[in-house]
């Protein structure tokens, strides 16, 4: 399935859900949407389901990895635009890297992982005690199995926050794609 | 796979300095004004002797030659915009200004000059008073998206620390982070780094080593957001990092990234005793801030740790230091705060996450119950960052384990009270001073690492980590295959 084939498949999706909010990219279940784990790391005989860790050590340690996707000034890569990770993915490389964290911080209702994914998604600061708060009351939700992907992790929260608008900023509720 | 990526290295070089020849060969003439203008602003630049002042020699990297001239340290050609740039401040400086005027894409990025090379268009257009109406300025989108979505306010350097378990780690790294405009303690991992290391194309252990020593690889500087890092060297590592808040106002902070986006251009040999990840990354300090004389103080090799320690001597440089401690030196200190009677509670816990369920356990007050529950799923996380050196199978094994505590964790619905984790060294620059290298290769005093405190030669120091490495690794049951591979990743770091 091409990317913009992707694309299209999700916007038909989102236009089934009411005004859904700021997770407007939401990978699909093969992983992050735009396959930063293939480009990155590089795996021969990568499937879906890879684990972060390994990847993250991977990724971070092999040079040829940095010059090519997060090289200063090396163009657009699939994630990146000379180097810095486009806008529209933030969301989804950040909860791919820091699953990890993020799950358990969330288990936790507080963290550096969590305020920092906060932010990226949008919740304003008066509200995040709130936003941790629901993460943790739906934590079984988010997180249906000790496989969850970010990516399912991301569908379901999209679901969740599409309940309590509230807690994402207004200008970001998006009418899907 | 290396032989394809050593391929496309090549023919990337190849197809580069092609595309420079037949740049030069295609060059935009210059029109009668434009001629003329750019004779006047040579002269000035000729009398002023722009070309050997200090801005322009560090914007190109020179160092002086024994014969008396200067090269560049740069490495790649596309670094250069006139053939005798390597060697030639003044060539260089001509070819530039000639290239302001013309459309003429550029550098291996591809883009009109004063976009390619934006800190020496603005270094050149403030010295030498250009007139906007002669030499037009242009607007550089990719740039200004590339500087927006770092949105920078501070420059931050990042110490993780010594690493005993990879060689070429043993005295640490150096990067620098750029601080966002609005950051705050918790979202400083939003906010992008710049890296310098090597792009390691062999997976042969000992070319590995000698081609690390001998400038066989290319170093690049690459941008990646600070998580990436910190995943890295707490979670993967343990390694704890510290991070010096550098006073540098906004004039310098935009002068040092326009100069980093000026080596997306280029790569450096990479050598690791000497033009390692923390000299290059000194060089950058000091095209922040000229005033600075950094890189002069290292003349045979660079260690990571002695550029922190002068850079935290300068007057006035450093505004503060912070502690991020690594992922088991929190495990280690949350351990302190167990109570008598939750020893145990927590071995059994870790053996069997389901007695979170017991009466034993449910007794507890829950603020204690969180606290037992977080330290457990901490330590499992700590177990499995090390099986996953051992296969994705040895990982996933203690997830059934982990999503029980997690569960469980979350029934709780209270937040987890923030736990501050003392530093047990202090700062790494207050540790034992190394000497002076001077003239005498191959002999250290007194460096510190930790609680360790060694003092000889820095290549047996290599021979016994790997020796320790490799009899740890033998203990644990790992192949020879795994265990050149552990030497192997080790030593991808700032060093070889």
């Amino acid at each position: 399935m091409t990317r913009s084939a992707h694309g299209m498949a999700w916007g038909l999706a989102l236009t089934l859900l009411i005004a859904t909010p700021a997770l407007a990219d939401i990978a699909s279940d093969t992983g992050p949407g735009c396959g930063l784990g293939k480009i990155l790391w590089g795996q021969p005989g990568f499937t879906g389901k890879h684990h972060i860790m390994q990847q993250v050590l991977a990724s971070t340690t092999n040079g040829t990895f940095g010059t090519q996707t997060f090289g200063i000034s090396t163009g657009t890569s699939g994630c990146t635009n000379d180097g810095v990770i486009a806008e529209n993915q933030k969301v989804n490389v950040f909860a791919d890297a820091n699953l990890d964290r993020l799950r358990q911080e969330m288990a936790q209702g507080q963290g550096e992982y969590l305020a920092s994914f906060a932010s990226l998604i949008g919740v304003p600061a008066d509200r995040r005690n709130d936003f941790y708060a629901l993460t943790q009351a739906r934590y079984t939700f988010l997180f249906t199995s000790e496989g969850t992907t970010s990516s399912e992790m991301l569908v379901a929260l999209n679901q969740e926050l599409s309940a309590h608008p509230e807690l994402v900023r207004a200008e970001l509720v998006q009418a899907a794609r | 796979m290396a032989n394809t990526r050593h391929v496309l290295a090549i023919l990337f070089c190849a197809v580069t300095s092609l595309w420079g020849a037949v740049a030069g060969a295609a060059a935009q003439p210059l029109s009668v004004d434009q001629t003329a203008y750019l004779a006047e602003l040579m002269t000035a630049a000729r009398d002023t002797n722009l070309a050997h002042s200090r801005d322009w020699q560090l914007l190109l990297h020179y160092t002086p030659t024994l014969s008396g001239g200067v090269v560049s340290r740069a490495d790649g050609p596309a670094f250069f915009l006139s053939p005798e740039g390597h060697t030639d401040p003044q060539a260089e400086l001509a070819a530039t200004l000639g290239k302001f005027f013309t459309d003429d894409a550029v550098g291996r990025t591809a883009q009109q000059a004063q976009c390619a090379f934006p800190a020496r268009y603005q270094w050149l257009k403030t010295r030498l008073q250009f007139d906007p109406a002669r030499l037009p300025e242009r607007t550089c989108e990719r740039l200004d998206r590339w500087l927006g979505e770092i949105n920078p306010a501070g420059v931050t350097l990042i110490f993780p620390s010594s690493y005993l378990n990879s060689p070429s780690s043993m005295f640490g790294h150096t990067l620098i982070r750029i601080d966002q405009r609005g950051q705050t303690p918790e979202t400083r991992i939003l906010s992008y780094v710049i890296n310098y290391a090597a792009n390691i194309d062999t997976d042969n252990a000992l070319l590995y080593g000698v081609r690390g020593l001998t400038g066989g690889f290319e170093g690049y500087f690459s941008t990646m957001p600070y998580y990436l890092k910190v995943r890295e060297y707490s979670d993967m590592e343990n390694r704890d990092i510290w991070e010096y808040r550098l006073n540098f106002n906004d004039a310098q902070i935009r002068r040092l990234l326009l100069h980093a986006w000026e080596l997306g251009n280029t790569w450096f040999d990479y050598y690791y005793f000497k033009e390692n990840c923390s000299y290059h990354l000194l060089t950058l300090l000091e095209i922040a801030d000229p005033t600075l004389h950094l890189t002069d103080h290292f003349w045979v090799w660079t260690i990571p740790i002695n550029t922190v320690r002068l850079i935290v001597e300068q007057p006035g440089l450093v505004a503060e230091t912070t502690f991020r401690p690594s992922a088991l030196n929190k495990i280690q200190h949350k351990r302190t705060l167990l109570r008598d009677d939750e020893r145990p509670v927590i071995s059994g816990l870790i053996a069997d996450p389901a007695s979170n369920r017991s009466e034993r356990f449910r007794q507890l007050p829950v603020d204690r119950q969180a606290f037992l529950l977080d330290l457990a799923s901490d330590y499992l996380q700590y177990r499995q960052a090390e099986d996953s050196y051992k296969g994705e199978d040895k990982r996933a094994a203690l997830e059934p384990q982990q999503r029980v505590l997690l569960t469980a964790r979350s029934e709780l619905k209270i937040p987890s009270e923030e736990i501050v984790t003392p530093s047990s060294t202090g700062p790494p620059e207050t540790g034992h001073a190394t000497a002076r290298a001077g003239a005498s290769v191959g002999v250290m005093d007194n460096e510190t690492f930790e609680e360790l405190n060694i003092r000889p030669d820095r290549r047996l120091v290599c021979l016994a980590i790997l020796e320790n490495q490799r009899r740890i690794r033998n203990r644990q049951g790992a192949s020879l295959r795994q265990l050149q591979r552990c030497q192997f990743q080790s030593w991808r770091r700032c060093g070889v």
